[in-house]
């Protein structure tokens, strides 16, 4: 399964990154004489009420898609890390504190969360990637507190201790590494989700926004004419969908070697 | 138990502080002024400083909030921006469509689904089975507004079988409840799947089965009433992502429920509004893990020993 996702994320990595260069039709080109023509040798898979060419727009709607999803993965995960691994070392008042703030945050419908936290900045690449990401570390915080408040204990980090590691190195050298590989896969397992999130986003009016395409956005835009031109809202769904079950599958493929749930 | 009960209801108060808290700071966060928008963009400075005055969006942060603990203390969540009309009574009377729906797709979601992965588990192929576990996969990684629209165009569109739009009886409620139900259903049956290949793997289970006990006698009883508690929590602790789904889903066909309701306001800036909806998504998410952990008790007497 872990095979299967990783060649088609690869395919749609690639289509989506190199394929413009094959395929360089411009994806903001508005041609009203081509108005919502259906599948064609010229459009393969059509073009939308700007006369604009589908598959353009939805080889370049992955890039931005893509890119927002590797960036909320970081932002992701160096916060689930930094917060983790401090909660869970440095104990006490500050991780009480830290973990009432977890709690706190998971209590929340993460929808409306990331609509609030997107809608304070001007939308764009960045708002999106700080939404999603902001919304999405709180469960590996936990994971990776967890991890460090067991490994805390341990022969390793006390020999450290009295050999008169600081606690920066213990940090950094003894539990960063340790709590690495459940982090990672962790995040992996994130990863469809935050696509799904980045197209709600955009599908609201709240992504990168018009002209640049994205999946979100298509689907939104093409909702007045589905009786006219369904092809509009299909395929953009499509790749949604195909590029989620890709991370999803590659996620918990991951997660099952690790039994992670 | 009792003693658990009560921390965990007083923790409730404290939970929707730290909620409002977190909302005020992000609404005030938001650029675009609530003023300018109910003026309008011609509106000289007095008029807007007036409008300010009167909503109280000129006075400090923190007095503002302070005003609005108050407000929530006498049972009331202020009243919304546009439509003078108080947020509480809104939310009421939207509430019972959003639970009529939530409730639908749910009828719908959890027999099926967990019949699916029942299947799944018991399933003697292994092609059968990784054949429906990708098919629900699918079902949760495909975005449930693009459902809702395809579900669109084929049902109400295509075979005119279901009205496109609009907040009415079974009818207007088919297919937004369908399209919350399709992901609901598919993370059911992965979630079923899951936990029965946990407790096959359970000794009782080999004898249950040694001793002859029939196939479905097994399956009902020692596989699915052990299935229950793990069940019963996850699909209650993904009611979170339900709520997120129904945002979506009454926006585009006009379900005029609370998700929508939350949605516009967000756009408007319907501060009152939002901290409404938002405080009351998040006590109805609280209420539902509550309750799951009262129900361990009834569902799993080991439980109630101890």
């Amino acid at each position: 399964m872990t095979r299967a996702a990783s060649i088609i994320l690869a395919i749609v990595l690639a289509a989506c990154f190199a394929g413009p260069l094959v395929y360089d039709k411009d994806p903001l080109l508005i041609d009203l004489d081509s108005i919502k023509m259906p599948i064609s040798p010229e459009h393969p898979l059509g073009t939308d009420n700007k006369g604009r060419d589908i598959l353009a727009r939805t080889l370049h709607g992955g890039r931005i898609s893509m890119l927002i999803v590797i960036g909320a993965s970081a932002l992701t995960f160096s916060l689930g890390m930094a917060v983790g691994l401090v909660s869970g070392y440095v104990g006490g008042a500050v991780d009480i504190a830290l973990m009432a703030f977890v709690d706190l945050l998971l209590s929340f419908p993460t929808l409306l969360l990331a609509i609030g936290i997107s809608i304070i900045m001007p939308p764009g690449y960045l708002s999106v990637l700080i939404a999603i990401g902001a919304v999405g570390w709180v469960g590996l915080a936990r994971l990776v507190r967890g991890q460090v408040i067991v490994l805390r204990e341990s022969l390793q980090i006390e020999a450290a201790t009295a050999m008169g590691a600081s606690d920066v190195r213990i940090l950094w050298r003894y539990l960063f590494p340790q709590c690495l590989p459940t982090a990672m896969v962790a995040v992996s397992m994130k990863m469809g989700g935050f696509m799904l999130s980045e197209a709600a986003l955009s599908f609201l009016g709240l992504g990168v926004q018009p002209p640049a395409p994205t999946w979100g956005g298509m689907i939104s835009a093409s909702r007045v004419f589905i009786t006219s031109a369904p092809w509009m809202v299909i395929f953009p769904g499509l790749m949604i969908g195909v590029t989620a079950l890709a991370l999803n599958m590659l996620g918990e493929g991951l997660g099952e070697r690790m039994e992670l749930h | 138990m009792n003693r658990y009960l009560l921390k965990r209801l007083a923790a409730i108060p404290l939970l929707a502080i730290g909620i409002t808290f977190l909302v005020f700071l992000l609404m005030r966060a938001i650029p675009g002024d609530p003023a300018l928008a109910l003026a309008g963009e011609k509106a000289g400075a007095a008029a807007l400083e007036n409008i300010r005055r009167e909503l109280g969006t000129d006075r400090p942060f923190l007095v503002q909030y302070a005003g609005y603990l108050g407000l929530l203390a006498r049972g009331e969540l202020g009243r919304s921006y546009f439509t003078n009309r108080p947020v509480a009574r809104d939310i009421v009377e939207k509430f019972p469509n959003t639970l009529a729906l939530a409730c639908a797709a749910m009828a719908v979601a959890v027999p099926i689904g967990v019949l699916l992965g029942l299947f799944m588990t018991l399933a003697r192929s292994r092609m059968v089975e990784k054949a429906v576990s990708i098919v629900t996969m699918a079902g949760v990684s495909l975005p449930v507004f693009w459902i809702g629209l395809v579900l669109m165009f084929l049902l109400s569109l295509k075979l005119r079988l279901f009205p496109p739009s609009g907040t009415g009886d079974m009818h207007y409620l088919a297919l937004p409840a369908l399209t919350l139900a399709l992901p609901a259903l598919a993370s059911v049956a992965r979630i079923t799947k899951t936990v029965t290949t946990d407790i096959m793997r359970h000794q009782f289970m080999t004898t249950a089965r040694a001793k002859g006990i029939a196939r479905w006698r097994v399956v009902l009883v020692h596989l699915l009433r052990n299935a229950l508690i793990p069940l019963v929590t996850v699909i209650g602790l993904d009611f979170g992502s339900y709520l997120n789904g129904a945002v979506l889903t009454e926006t585009i066909f006009g379900w005029d429920g609370v998700g929508r309701y939350a949605m516009d306001a967000i756009i408007k800036r319907d501060y009152p509004v939002v901290m409404g909806t938002v405080l009351a998504g998040t006590m109805v998410f609280v209420g539902i893990n509550l309750a799951v952990d009262l129900l361990y008790s009834v569902l799993d007497p080991r439980v109630r020993k101890r």
